[in-house]
């Protein structure tokens, strides 16, 4: 087949070019011809034609047909002439020849007169002028057939034909014996080409004593067939040498697999082992947690009692006390608020270990936390005549962060630094920005300076630098350990640089925003417009629950107690109260069950509810509305102040506003309007006063005079031009040394100026604008009987 | 009517005998314009002596003997004409005595009782005599037209033509009747 296929190619090809190369020779040739015999016929024609126009002059001249007619006649000799005319000049047919005799074959009219030709069909048509004396007479019209022409034509193909065969025998007949020169080599490459692949036998080899191309093909494809026979014994060597290093490496392998074996059963062992521990050390620390957490109960549930009627006692709310008993219940409070102190940092500290510690982030403006904070321990500084100054970078106002937590940091090394400052010292507070998300709190002090190789133990638990500090100043030891916890629980760091006798600097970085914070601006409770608030306390134990209906009542509310979880569902299933206070431990069933159930329709479906518990897990009352979590202990104007927050007040009257920067003034001042029945607020500016007077239409003002950035002064000026102001008694309570200018002014806009140095005369002041309940019930009363 | 139709009839009668007098006429005319141009037309064909006297003078003379029977026709014919480089002139003679040396005598059919004179008069001369009366070249003349049917043949007396020295072309004899040598 392949060979057939090879040459049958070669010889078609060959056929072919010949062909096409005689074809191509033949038609030039023939076309050649034609042409040229052509031009012959036309001349032999126009000759004939010549003759007969000299011979036809005379007839023409003479009007003789007869005679023209005598002279076509001659063109008889001539077997190809069809016919012949003569025209005269005018173009009338003047004499007419035709071969043959049957037809009267007139050639056509010569189109114009003179000489030409043309080949119409089977027809050369040729026409010649006659002149006499060189004018023409006439025409002579000659009409050939192609007969001729036609017959060459055959001729030619015959012989075209006959060459074609002939010459395409000898060249078929040549190629063959030349093709056997290049095919069989060729077919013979292939054949063992074939026979190599069929049979995987590398060692048959061409033969071939061509040279050329052919033999080089044939060389080459040899050389091939050694190479490849030459790697596939190296192959073979390859392979065997590898069988025995796979042999050899499986032994090796097996012999590790068997260690690493016994590896990991060691390994599975000790993970047990480990699995073991870690489960006893995660119960160890359960157990510590819980420990401590019912240890600060079973604590904080006495010592809130001692805390709470110390305060009453000291304050006077049970009967006159003399001043030695006034100065020894003042230690108590002092000793166990310390006590109390000591506990919540002992718990927090567990808390933050355990990772229980939770961060509440919202908005803070960093200069009022600040200022809250330096607050609380103005008397502090003030007894160690300690200035105490506050450096804000005015680029950092808010962050968001817990703000009970970062209070605690500041308070922490605030309260660290006044303790370590001698008399006459200097604090500063310092906060500003650090790097892009960051802000950096400062508390430089000038005291002592601490060592640098105590700097270590500095943030450690229970390592106070000496024993008589210590006793000096107090501490609890855990302040500073618990702020690292706490900052570094928010992603921030802590540290100190110091130099002995001349001060040092505590440092906490935070994050400007907490992680995962979902911002909430605290939301102020809708307040309630007037009315007497009633309370409902839930407590079971009958000490907690004396003190509580003691402590509020005095304030100035309402209240109904009720000692189980399901009296508190009866009662407040009764009655809408304005607030709850809910205990989360009782007999018969748990404080978050009743919430439940309170929560879960009725009149006090949306009563502000103040949980006061020991009980530490916030977590569980998530799912519930809460307005406020106090721990036990809880002091008396804790519980007030998140009473007033959640917008109940002691009783119907408008609030009392007190405007003062001092805040011990402001406590004084709120406490002992508490004491007598009024409620009150409080703004620490002149700005929040006006704000809060907009907002609340105090029904009296108590108004310091000297404070920084507005005065009392300018709070008069705008607060008389409010709505909320007018016509609103003013009584200026102040240390001020009043010129006859100040009198003048006051004289046109306050009711009434006291100075400090006590309240009595204030609260007779105040008393006379706005009378008590108990004032105004008597003369109602009258009025009701009228 | 049958009076307009009479009338009508009459006219048209007119018409047609008045365009078949026309056309004889135009005949006739035709007639001799082809006769006027064969005249000259035999200048061709023939060749006169060198010696001939009309030829001294330079020109070719075509005289007309007796009345002439071509009207304008031969005048229009060989108005501006040369044979071999002499000036054509046409003659008109009234009697044999006007004859002067010319190279063709046509001689009218009005001539026809002088004839012998004419002829007697013309021997030895090389003149082409050309007439249009029966037998003339029996009778002697060199050139005889004759009428058959509308066409106009030629009669040639081959012997009168070598008695006048003349040469006539084997192109016209061929188209003419040879006739008797006798004289």
């Amino acid at each position: 087949m392949r060979d057939a296929s090879l040459r049958r190619t070669l010889a078609t090809t060959t056929m072919a070019s010949l062909g096409t190369a005689l074809l191509l020779a033949s038609g030039a040739f023939v076309a050649y011809e034609l042409i040229t015999f052509r031009g012959t016929m036309v001349r032999t024609l126009s000759t004939q034609a010549e003759i007969v126009a000299r011979q036809s002059v005379s007839a023409l001249v003479f009007r003789d047909p007869e005679s023209a007619k005598a002279t076509l006649s001659a063109l008889s000799a001539e077997p190809h002439v069809v016919s012949a005319a003569i025209f005269d000049r005018g173009g009338t047919l003047f004499s007419s020849y035709a071969r043959d005799a049957t037809g009267e074959a007139v050639p056509p009219r010569p189109p114009l007169a003179g000489a030409g030709h043309f080949f119409a069909h089977d027809r050369l048509v040729l026409s010649r002028p006659i002149a006499f004396d060189n004018a023409p007479i006439g025409t002579v019209v000659i009409e050939s057939d192609l007969d001729e022409m036609k017959a060459r034509l055959q001729r030619y193909a015959a012989i075209v034909v006959a060459v074609l065969i002939v010459s395409f025998a000898l060249a078929y007949g040549t190629a063959a014996r030349l093709q056997r020169a290049f095919t069989d080599p060729v077919l013979h490459l292939a054949a063992t080409a074939q026979a190599v692949s069929d049979r995987r036998d590398y060692t048959v080899r061409a033969v071939t004593n061509a040279r050329g191309e052919l033999g080089l093909l044939v060389r080459t494809f040899n050389d091939m067939l050694n190479q490849i026979q030459d790697r596939d014994a190296a192959l073979q060597r390859a392979r065997d040498d590898l069988e025995g290093q796979v042999v050899d490496r499986t032994r090796t392998l097996q012999g590790e697999i068997a260690e690493r074996k016994l590896l990991e059963e060691q390994l599975r062992t000790k993970n047990t082992d480990l699995e073991d521990q870690s489960r006893r050390v995660q119960e160890a620390t359960r157990l510590k947690s819980e420990f401590l957490a019912n240890m600060s109960h079973e604590l904080r549930t006495p010592l809130n009692a001692i805390i709470g009627f110390a305060e009453l006692m000291h304050d006077g709310k049970v009967g006159a006390v003399s001043p030695p008993h006034k100065e020894c219940l003042a230690d108590i409070l002092t000793s166990s608020r310390h006590l109390l102190q000591l506990i919540n940092d002992v718990l927090d500290l567990s808390k933050v270990e355990a990772g229980k510690m939770e961060f509440r982030p919202e908005r803070v403006e960093v200069a009022k936390l600040i200022g809250e904070v330096k607050d609380i321990l103005r008397s502090l500084s003030a007894k160690k005549h300690i200035e105490l100054a506050v450096e804000i970078d005015p680029a950092l106002d808010e962050v968001v962060l817990d703000p009970g937590k970062l209070k605690q940091v500041l308070y922490n090394y605030l309260s660290n630094a006044l303790k370590f400052t001698p008399e006459g010292g200097r604090v500063t507070v310092r906060a500003r920005l650090e790097g892009a998300g960051r802000f950096r709190l400062e508390v430089a002090d000038t005291g002592v300076g601490i060592r640098p190789e105590d700097l270590g133990r500095l943030f450690v638990e229970f390592q106070q630098l000496d024993a008589s500090a210590s006793k000096a100043h107090a501490g609890t030891g855990l302040g500073l350990a618990l702020t690292k916890r706490i900052v570094e629980a928010q992603e921030g760091t802590v540290g100190v640089s110091s130099v002995v006798g001349q001060g040092s600097i505590f440092h906490a970085v935070l994050p400007r925003l907490a992680r995962s914070a979902s911002v909430e601006t605290a939301a102020t409770p809708a307040r309630r417009a007037g009315g007497r608030a009633t309370l409902l306390v839930v407590e079971d134990d009958a000490k907690e629950r004396a003190w509580l209906a003691e402590t509020l009542s005095s304030t100035g509310y309402a209240v109904e107690v009720a000692t189980t979880g399901k009296e508190a569902i009866e009662k407040s299933a009764a009655r809408a109260y304005d607030g709850i206070t809910l205990d989360l431990l009782l007999p018969d069933m748990g404080g978050w069950d009743v919430l439940k159930a309170i929560r879960a329709g009725g009149p006090n479906r949306a009563t502000p509810v103040v949980v006061v518990t020991v009980v530490v897990e916030k977590g569980v009352g998530a799912g519930y509305a809460i307005h406020d979590y106090l721990a036990k202990p809880v002091r008396a104007e804790e519980l007030v102040a998140s009473l007033l927050d959640a917008g109940l007040r002691p009783n119907a009257a408008r609030p009392v506003l007190v405007v003062d920067d001092d805040p011990q003034a402001r406590r004084l001042m709120v406490t002992t309007l508490l004491a007598l029945g009024y409620s009150s607020i409080e703004a620490a500016s002149a700005q929040q006063g006006l704000a809060l007077a907009a907002q609340e239409t105090p029904a009296a003002v108590i108004l310091d005079l000297a404070m920084p950035g507005m005065d009392g002064f300018a709070f008069l000026e705008h607060f008389r031009a409010m709505p909320a102001g007018r016509g609103t008694p003013v009584i200026v309570w102040t240390v001020k040394d009043l010129t006859a200018a100040d009198h003048a002014r006051l004289a046109a806009s306050a009711q009434a100026v006291v100075l400090k140095g006590g309240t009595a005369r204030l609260l007779e002041e105040l008393r006379t604008h706005v009378p008590l309940r108990s004032d105004v019930d008597r003369p109602g009363q009258a009025a009701d009987g009228s | 009517m049958a009076m307009v139709s009479a009338a009508a009839k009459g006219l048209a009668l007119l018409v047609i005998s008045g365009s078949l007098l026309s056309a004889e006429a135009d005949q006739r005319a035709g007639e001799y314009q082809v006769k006027a141009a064969f005249l000259y037309n035999f200048a061709k064909y023939i060749q006169w002596p060198a010696d001939a006297p009309a030829l001294q003078t330079g020109t070719f003379v075509i005289t007309i003997l007796g009345r002439d029977p071509f009207g304008p026709s031969l005048d229009e014919t060989l108005r501006g004409k040369t044979i071999d480089r002499l000036k054509v002139v046409v003659r008109r003679a009234g009697s044999p005595e006007e004859l002067h040396a010319s190279q063709i005598v046509f001689i009218s059919a009005s001539e026809r009782g002088q004839l012998p004179v004419i002829l007697k008069r013309l021997e030895g001369a090389p003149t082409l005599t050309v007439a249009e009366m029966d037998d003339f070249a029996e009778r002697g003349g060199v050139i005889g037209f004759r009428m058959d049917g509308d066409r106009v043949r030629l009669d040639i007396n081959p012997s009168a033509a070598a008695r006048a020295r003349l040469r006539i072309s084997s192109e016209l004899l061929k188209l003419a009747r040879i006739v008797g040598a006798g004289a």
